[in-house]
Order: structure tokens, then C-alpha cells, then sequence
């Protein structure tokens, strides 16, 4: 009987000499420099969207869809508010993610699709047609014009389609958003992405960047989680 | 037991003794009012006991997040030697400490002010106790969110005040430290909740007798002898029902730390309530979260049994 096959998860990469570099590289942004607003340690990304179009923020890492909802939020905004709306969405420039100690590198996000047991599902399940709605939707064609002002296409042949070609003459900047996809690092389809993702990454950071625990010990201390979480709990 | 009646002895069972009917027997004869509270008492079965039922029984099994539920596996009291065993659980317990003990002494200080302020008759009392219950009555995720926009580190309006006022340089960092998020969120907590000892504390004074209070005025007892000898013995009992009630809110308090931090930043403004619910929603590990839970059962219910014997002194004697 062949072995089972490793995961792709089974080594825990979180504290390698790149991941720490990272991670030391966000600490002297945050807590050496003070070049990262305070309030970047724990503002989600739509809380950013407010001081950005007030002009109270330069810089955020954004989807490509964000320029779109900064056009939105100016078209909403009144009296003198309007006016700075305006400049920023007049000045707003995409860039690509600087290149980090190790690498240029941004990790994708993405999206799953499920098919519950047939067991779960009141009526039963109709599995060739589960499947072809798979197909039709991760088509080049279809999972381009279903991501049409949002994301990119999750199929890498979407790119090549005249819809793709579409999106990129009417999607200001996308362009430069879709340049860093050659950077990109797809998170691993486990069922503890959620955790990692979610959960044991942020807290690495906030413990870093709180100082509550140095950068070694931040990074050793989440690798640890996650290799616990990989162990069956 | 026996009952002597004259020359006459009479033994009397158990089951007939008067005041220890047995709960069956009791509910044979009054079947007719147990059936008129039936329906509510299987609507509590439904949403109250099979949820601390299941919610125990889960917290003898673990859920690993790669199998389905009815797959979880036994593994006894592992769940709770985990939680008591984890490093996390003792910041998380004195976090829950602190943030129960000053919301409720200072919800209540407040409280007992803003209600002895408002029992003296003066121009505009209507309007200034409607307006200090305000808090009370506004939702917790709307003043929550509010109240996380007035704090922000870098465009809050508390900070941009402190700033120009000059009392500090730079705006105050309220919620990205861990030094002051876990006060500056007791803060608003006490703000939420100062009106409920308020209303409470009103009501109790209503209850003090004007005349005793007239008597120790006549014989010439200060305004403060009167609160402490008078005011202050016949508030006792609401005082306790009022503080029991907050600590019991306080330990469930969830919508306003989950709102404005998530329980950080690393940790340091996770209670029991926010980790049972980082634990069960954000780690899908039911099992553990479960054990939490339960044990957070075990503290309310402490609290809940000197709840029931402050609501309920007296009860006996007035009976005798």
C-alpha cells in the first residue's frame, strides 16, 4: 500500500528566515519608522475607505475594485467634503506591493465551491448537475463576466478572453492590479485556511507589532498554532 | 413524626406531612394550572434546556474542523483540562475580572449619583432623566460603532480634541494599545449601562418612608446621617438585586468588546464571552467552546442562586 500522500501544508513555513524578515519589516514600519498609521493594526479594510476618500490616509493596499467604490463614495459626498472627494479620486494612483525582503509577493484571496453530501440536502442531490454548474462557472468566459467590476477571473485562461480585454479598457487601473499576479502565492484549500487566515496570522502580527512578544518569538509562537491546528486538534 | 392530640396519637407519612406534598402529587392536584403554563414550560424545554443540554454534552467532544459533527469524537473532561491548561486562560480570566468588577462598581457608582441627583425636585428633572437614560435605550451595536469612531487612533474626535485643546501631542491611542483598550472599553460599557442602576436606585428610593426620613430631620440628624442611617438601609436590597444584575450582564457583555476590538489587539481585551466565540465561530472547535461556555454556566449560576436569595429575603419570615 503506497504511503498517503503529504499535505502541501505539512511544513509550517510561518517562522522561515523570509517569514520573519516580513514580519520584523512590518514591525519597523509600524513601531521604529511610525510611517503606518496607528489605527492600522486593527482598521478592517472598509474602515479605511472613509479616511481615505477624506484625504486623511495616502496609501492602502486595496482590490482592484476599490477605485470603483472610491468614485462611488465621492459621487455621494456633499458641501466641502465633496471637494476633497474629488481631489482624491482625481489623484488616486495604483502601484504594485513593494518588493519585501525575500520576494515581491501578495497572497491571493479566491473563493471555494462545495458540493454538500447528498445526505444534507433535502430533495437529494443532482450531482452532474452540481457539476456542470461548476463548470459553467469556473469557465475562462464566465468566471471573467461574473467578476466583472470585482475581482480577477479564478481561471487562468479568462485572462486571455475578449471579456478580459473588456474589463481592462473600462476598469481604471486594473492593469496594474492584474500585473501582480505573477507575484502571487495562493493560500493552501485546507479546511484550517479560515483559522490561519483569519485568526492565527493577525494575532502573530499583533503581537509583534503590540511588542508584547518580539518577532521570533511572535512567528515561532504562531507556527506552533498552526501546526498544533494541522495536527488534528 | 407523630402529632399528639390529646390522648390520641396520630403518625403521619412522609408524602402527608403538610408543606411536603410530593412534587407529583402536587401536580396531579393542580393539573389544570400545570396545563395552562404547558406550552410555555415546553417553549423553555425547547430554546432554554436543549441548548444547555446539547451545549454540555458537546463539551465532552472534540470537533475537529476536517470531520463532520456527528463524527466528533468523545474525549471525556479533555476539554476542560485544555481551557484550564492554556496560557490564554488566565489573561482571559483576569481580563473578564477586571472589565466585570469596575463596569459594575462604576456602572452602579454612577447610577446611585445620577439617582440621588434626580430624587431632589428642580427645574428640568424630567428632561435630565430622560436624558441620562438615552444610553440605555440606544441599540449596543449603534453606540458601539459610534463610540469606536470617537475613540480611532488617528481621526477620532476624542483625540483630535485632546489635540487641540493641547493637552497631548498627538491624538490619544485609545484602542491600538493594550495598556488602555481594555479601560477606554469599560468606559462605554459604563456609559451603557450607568441608566439601568439609575432607574433602579429611583425606584428603591421611592421606597423610603418619608416620615422616618422627616423624623430624623426633626431630630436633627445632617443630610448625610439621613443617607446613611435612613436612604442608604432601604436601598440595600435593590442595591444588591441592581449590582447582581450587572455582574451577570457583565460576564454576557459581548456586542460591545466584539464591536470595537474582536477582543484585541493581541488579546488584550478578550473576556470568557468573546473567546467562546472566537473559539466556536472563528476555530470551529465546538468542543472547547462548549467547556467555556459551561464553565461561564457554572459562574452565572453561582450568581444567579444569590440573585434568587436577595430577590426572594424576607420571603420566609413574611410567610411565618
Amino acid at each position: 500500500m503506497k504511503p498517503p500522500k503529504p499535505r502541501p501544508t505539512e511544513t509550517v513555513e510561518l517562522n522561515n528566515d523570509g517569514a520573519k524578515a516580513a514580519l520584523q519589516a512590518s514591525v519597523d514600519m509600524y513601531v521604529r519608522d511610525k510611517s503606518v498609521p496607528v489605527s492600522a493594526l486593527t482598521n478592517t479594510q472598509n474602515e479605511n475607505q472613509n479616511p481615505f476618500i477624506a484625504g486623511q490616509l495616502a496609501m492602502m493596499i486595496a482590490h482592484p475594485a476599490e477605485y470603483a467604490k472610491m468614485v462611488d463614495l465621492a459621487g455621494k459626498a456633499t458641501g466641502a467634503d465633496k471637494a476633497v472627494a474629488d481631489a482624491v479620486v482625481e489623484n488616486m494612483r495604483y502601484g504594485l506591493i513593494p518588493e519585501g525582503p525575500a520576494r515581491r509577493a501578495v497572497v491571493f484571496g479566491g473563493s471555494n465551491i462545495h458540493i454538500i453530501k447528498d445526505e444534507y440536502v433535502d430533495g437529494g442531490l443532482d450531482e452532474q448537475a452540481a457539476k456542470a454548474l461548476i463548470c459553467f462557472w469556473t469557465s475562462p468566459e464566465w468566471s471573467t463576466k461574473l467578476a466583472r467590476t470585482g475581482s480577477n477571473p479564478g481561471n487562468l485562461r479568462g485572462f486571455k478572453t475578449e471579456w478580459m480585454k473588456e474589463r481592462l479598457d473600462s476598469i481604471k487601473f486594473l492593469d496594474v492590479t492584474t500585473s501582480m499576479l505573477p507575484s502571487g502565492i495562493p493560500f493552501p484549500v485546507i479546511p484550517e485556511a479560515t483559522e490561519i487566515m483569519n485568526i492565527i496570522v493577525p494575532d502573530m502580527l499583533q503581537n509583534a507589532l503590540t511588542e508584547k512578544m518580539t518577532v521570533e518569538e511572535a512567528a515561532d509562537d504562531a507556527a506552533a498554532k498552526v501546526e498544533e491546528l494541522l495536527g488534528g486538534l | 413524626m407523630s402529632i399528639l392530640t390529646g390522648q390520641e396519637t396520630v403518625a403521619l407519612s412522609p408524602a402527608a406531612r403538610p408543606g411536603r406534598v410530593s412534587l407529583w402529587r402536587r401536580i396531579i392536584n393542580h393539573r389544570t394550572d400545570y396545563l395552562y403554563v404547558l406550552p410555555a414550560l415546553l417553549v423553555m424545554v425547547i430554546v432554554i434546556a436543549y441548548p444547555i443540554y446539547y451545549t454540555i454534552e458537546l463539551s465532552f467532544f472534540k470537533t475537529p474542523a476536517n470531520l463532520q459533527m456527528r463524527d466528533k469524537i468523545f474525549v471525556g473532561l479533555d476539554n476542560y483540562g485544555t481551557i484550564l491548561s492554556s496560557a490564554s486562560f488566565r489573561e482571559v480570566t483576569i481580563n473578564t475580572l477586571i472589565w466585570t468588577f469596575f463596569s459594575t462598581l462604576f456602572a452602579f457608582l454612577l447610577g446611585s449619583a445620577a439617582a440621588l441627583a434626580l430624587h431632589r425636585e428642580f427645574m428640568g428633572r424630567g428632561v435630565m432623566r430622560a436624558v441620562l437614560l438615552i444610553p440605555y435605550v440606544v441599540s449596543a451595536v449603534a453606540a458601539s460603532y459610534v463610540w469606536k469612531w470617537l475613540y480611532h487612533s488617528d481621526f477620532g474626535v476624542i483625540g483630535a480634541l485632546a489635540v487641540q485643546l493641547g493637552i497631548t501631542d498627538q491624538p490619544i491611542n485609545f484602542l491600538d494599545n493594550t495598556t488602555s483598550v481594555l479601560p477606554s472599553l469599560i468606559v462605554v460599557n459604563v456609559w451603557k449601562e450607568f441608566s439601568f442602576a439609575m432607574v433602579m436606585l429611583m425606584a428603591g428610593l421611592q421606597t423610603v418612608p418619608e416620615q422616618l426620613l422627616r423624623a430624623a430631620q426633626v431630630d436633627g440628624a445632617s443630610p448625610r446621617q439621613r443617607f446613611w442611617h435612613v436612604t442608604f438601609p432601604h436601598l440595600r436590597g435593590v442595591s444588591m438585586v441592581t449590582v447582581l444584575l450587572l455582574m451577570v450582564a457583565n460576564f454576557n457583555s459581548f456586542i460591545i468588546p466584539w464591536i470595537m476590538t474582536g477582543g484585541g489587539p493581541a488579546g488584550a481585551s478578550d473576556i470568557w464571552i468573546t473567546q467562546i466565540y472566537n473559539i466556536a465561530f472563528g476555530r470551529q472547535r465546538y468542543g472547547v467552546a462548549s467547556a467555556y461556555a459551561v464553565i461561564l454556566f457554572i459562574v452565572m449560576m453561582v450568581l444567579g442562586y444569590f440573585y434568587v436569595r436577595a430577590l426572594t429575603r424576607g420571603d420566609d419570615a413574611r410567610a411565618e
